[in-house]
């Protein structure tokens, strides 16, 4: 038995649909969250129903996308039963839509969902009488609290076991009815007609485009066709009006009746919380600077809380790869697993709870109702641009995903908004990009400012949005602009369960990207910086390691054991612990200083200690001393060339491997932004997802690394001396306004239907980013910065 | 052996890298149908209603 949820736009379909079948799909405080149709199941006394959530719709004549999927599951489909949720608060409104689905005969169960919400704006709703009028169960919803669904359920499959359509009709006044009774009796001819007589009679006299296009397929359709003309010019010159008002009037007409019959306002005219929060949240001053307020306190919550547990993990995940390092023998497989996996996983993954903290708020803005209201302040920016209030909901969409964003566009009846709409929104910056702003922000900026630059990274995105909507609107598609008009939800305290489902969602799918795409891409990038295994050297590095452990045992025979009298350091043993105890209290108080950080009266205190250790050890004997400081200092110098040694082998290896020499084949077209091949090969890389980029420097630095312990991503970056914070902020800009990730692209296509938006969203990302980014670090070396 | 497993990890890695490439450049016939049959059930453009 097919049970279909249709209604109104965020009348609770979906919340209602997860409740009967235990799925997870997204839910939102506003409408067009759901854009294409949904099934799952359930079983009930003992029946498999498959429940089927459709995308709101406010009449079965569609305009947008979503609505046409909505209406045609109903119509084309015919589910066995049709369960038709309403808001129960705004009642009126949501009935226009219950005599549509009534018109079609099919059996029919209305869901006064959000009956709370109604008595507390003080509706007193008579569900008997309302029954009665409309000739079909009425139950009693609350979804977000899971209460009636045993009474819907029970409505549903009684219904569906009687399986009678409703003989529901409205009546149209006599004109119109003799028209309807003309068209009924000329259908009868029609052979294998799938739709209700009556229903497609009112249909045809509405003009409705596609129910008139369907039935055009019929034989012997066309003569009807031409008589409908016929007929509504008729009526017009009778009634003084389009045939298509008077029915509508007559519709509206008849639900105002019921609607007065059925429900009593107790508290008429009296304002609501939500028109109160909203005189100042829509208000036309306030407006605005609120939304950007709001989206400036979001961008700084994150980066500020979310950076300690971003740190531990990152230092719990450096931890794990030491051990494994430690406990592995030396070799490739090593190399692939700490340098290619959990240095490059374990990047992208360390920032696990930032993505958890952004989704948080988005949430918080979805489920609380602020979502329409910013649609609704950002109306006179897009309307300047061509467009209306509705196309910034997909647009913020995107600060969560850019793929659901896409898709978000269905919602949008005007084709040249919608395609103007789909091309700008992978400017928005989505969570996937987060982890690479984190990253450079926490290396290159200072903390007070941390979360103000991440917010001037998300308000270039929206910027860059509108602008290019305005170039794209005034030379690709060009059009008026169309009236907005769009509901405001009722504001809502977000629940806990839909706030912690949201962050879930998010948090697993993030998971999910991280097991899997990242990781085959981290191996593969591992591959290719680390082969081929032999590359040509500048130097034989052997051979100067050699020579640099030669020069260094030259010194020390000929400065320190000859004068000694000795052949090798052992022989003076009071020497040989002088040097011992010396390296200790270096490396004591180093571990110290390090502990410390830039406490500066720490650091002073754990200077004079360890002055005061150092003068123990040379009272213990002051001519020993001198020589032991000589040995050290002959030392130190020895690791440090060795250590330069390594590292420009590794560096030579690095860009000798198949990666190193595609990034060094690219590095001149992106060093006037002022990236080395190093960002090319991960900027490659994240095409594929755009953490990736994280992911892929892990790897780079890791294999580039010649110390033993993991260094985190952040400080190598940092020591790293092509980086400045203006090569930062230029790079965080290329990564917020390139060609968009693989996933997007597919989705552009199968929402446009053809590659060819496809690649031009990917040309004229690139070109913009670097346009973009080649200004910011062009202007900034002009600068001095 | 640590070739063996190595080069396994690697071929494995671009196995699923361009099965995903595949799938998401050649393998989705887009969904022309009105309906969203194709978006919903994830088959193929052929199976929607609309064109039946």
């Amino acid at each position: 038995m097919t049970v279909a949820l249709a209604g109104n736009p965020n009348s609770g379909k979906t919340t209602i649909f997860n409740n009967l079948t235990g799925a997870r799909q997204h839910v939102g405080n506003y409408p067009g969250v759901t854009v294409e149709r949904r099934e799952g199941s359930c079983r009930y006394q003992g029946k498999n129903l498959m429940i089927v959530d459709l995308p709101g719709t406010y009449s079965l004549t569609a305009y947008a996308l979503d609505e046409v999927v909505a209406r045609n599951f109903i119509i084309e489909e015919k589910p066995d039963i049709l369960v038709n949720i309403l808001d129960a608060s705004n009642l009126e409104r949501n009935l226009y839509l219950a005599v549509q689905l009534l018109e079609l005969e099919r059996p029919l169960v209305l869901a006064l969902n959000m009956a709370d919400m109604a008595v507390k704006a003080g509706l007193k709703i008579d569900d008997q009488v309302l029954g009665a009028k409309l000739g079909c169960p009425v139950v009693r919803t609350v979804g977000n609290k899971q209460q009636g669904m045993e009474d819907l359920l029970n409505a549903a499959v009684n219904l569906g076991e009687k399986a009678t359509g409703s003989a529901f009709a409205v009546d149209y006044g006599p004109e119109i009815e003799q028209a309807i009774a003309k068209l009924v009796d000329s259908l009868a001819a029609i052979q294998g007609l799938k739709y209700p007589k009556r229903w497609l009679a009112v249909k045809l006299l509405e003009n409705d485009r596609n129910v008139t296009e369907s039935f055009s397929a019929y034989e012997g359709s066309q003569a009807i066709i031409a008589n409908v003309e016929a007929l509504r010019s008729e009526l017009t010159q009778t009634m003084q009006q389009e045939t298509e008002l008077a029915i509508a009037g007559s519709r509206y007409a008849f639900v105002a009746s019921v609607y007065n019959s059925a429900v009593v306002a107790e508290r008429a005219g009296a304002a609501s919380t939500s028109d109160k929060i909203d005189a100042i949240l829509t208000n036309r001053i306030l407006g605005l600077p609120i939304f950007f307020g709001l989206m400036w306190l979001l961008f700084n919550t994150v980066f500020e809380l979310g950076t300690y547990p971003q740190e531990w993990l990152e230092t719990a995940i450096g931890a794990f790869g030491d051990w494994v390092g430690n406990t592995m023998p030396e070799g490739d497989l090593r190399s692939l697993i700490v340098d290619g996996i959990i240095g490059g996983v374990g990047g992208v993954l360390s920032f696990f709870p930032l993505i958890l903290l952004l989704f948080l708020g988005i949430a918080i803005l979805e489920d609380s109702g602020y979502m329409a209201r910013a649609a609704f302040v950002m109306d006179r920016v897009m309307r300047a641009v061509g467009l209306h209030g509705k196309s910034f909901i997909p647009l913020l969409i995107g600060f969560g995903c850019t793929v659901p964003a896409v898709m978000g566009t269905r919602t949008l009846e005007n084709k040249n908004d919608r395609m103007v709409t789909l091309l700008v929104v992978q400017l928005m910056s989505c969570g996937a990009r987060l982890p690479v702003y984190t990253l450079f922000i926490a290396a290159f900026f200072p903390t007070e400012s941390a979360g103000t630059v991440l917010f001037s990274i998300y308000l270039l995105g929206i910027i860059l949005a509108i602008t290019m909507a305005y170039i794209f609107r005034k030379f690709l598609f060009k059009g008026e602009a169309e009236p907005f008009v769009m509901e405001l939800p009722p504001y809502h305290v977000p629940t806990l369960r839909s706030i912690f489902m949201h962050m879930w969602e998010r948090g697993y799918l993030y998971l999910k990207k991280a097991g899997t795409i990242i990781l085959a891409v981290s191996i593969l990038v591992w591959f290719l910086t680390n082969y081929p295994a032999e590359v040509e050297y500048s130097k034989d590095f052997a051979q100067a390691a050699v020579q640099v452990e030669t020069a260094f045992e030259g010194h020390v025979s000929e400065d320190i054991l000859a004068p000694l009298g000795i052949e090798k350091l052992e022989d003076n043993e009071a020497l040989t612990a002088m040097i011992a105890d010396i390296k200790a209290v270096e490396e004591e108080y180093g571990a110290k200083a390090e502990e410390a950080g830039e406490d500066e009266a720490l650091l002073a205190t754990i200077d004079s200690e360890k002055e005061a250790k150092l003068q123990e050890i040379e009272a213990g004997g002051a001519e020993l001393y001198p020589v032991a400081q000589q040995y050290l200092e002959l030392e130190t110098a020895k690791d440090d060339e060795l250590a330069a040694l390594q590292s420009e082998e590794a560096g030579e290896k690095l860009a000798g491997s198949y990666a190193g020499q595609f990034g060094h084949f690219i590095e001149p077209a992106i060093r006037p932004l002022g990236f080395d091949w190093k960002i090319g090969v991960g900027l490659f890389a994240a095409f594929t997802a755009k953490e990736v980029l994280v992911s892929t420097l892990g790897t780079i630095y890791s294999l580039g690394e010649t110390d033993e312990t993991s260094v985190a991503l952040k400080d190598a970056i940092m020591a790293d001396p092509h980086f400045t914070p203006l090569i930062a902020y230029s790079l965080m800009a290329f990564v917020l306004l390139y060609a968009p990730c693989l996933a997007v692209l597919a989705v552009v296509k199968r929402e446009t239907n053809s590659w060819k938006w496809a690649i031009f969203s990917s040309i004229y990302g690139t070109t913009l980013a670097y346009i973009v980014s080649f200004a910011i670090y062009q202007i900034g070396t002009l600068l001095g910065y | 052996m640590d070739n063996i497993v190595i080069a396994a990890i690697g071929l494995i890695a671009l196995g699923y890298v361009g099965k995903l490439v595949y799938q998401q450049v050649w393998g989705n016939k887009g969904c022309n149908c009105s309906s969203g049959d194709c978006c919903s059930k994830k088959t193929e453009d052929w199976d929607c209603k609309d064109k039946k």
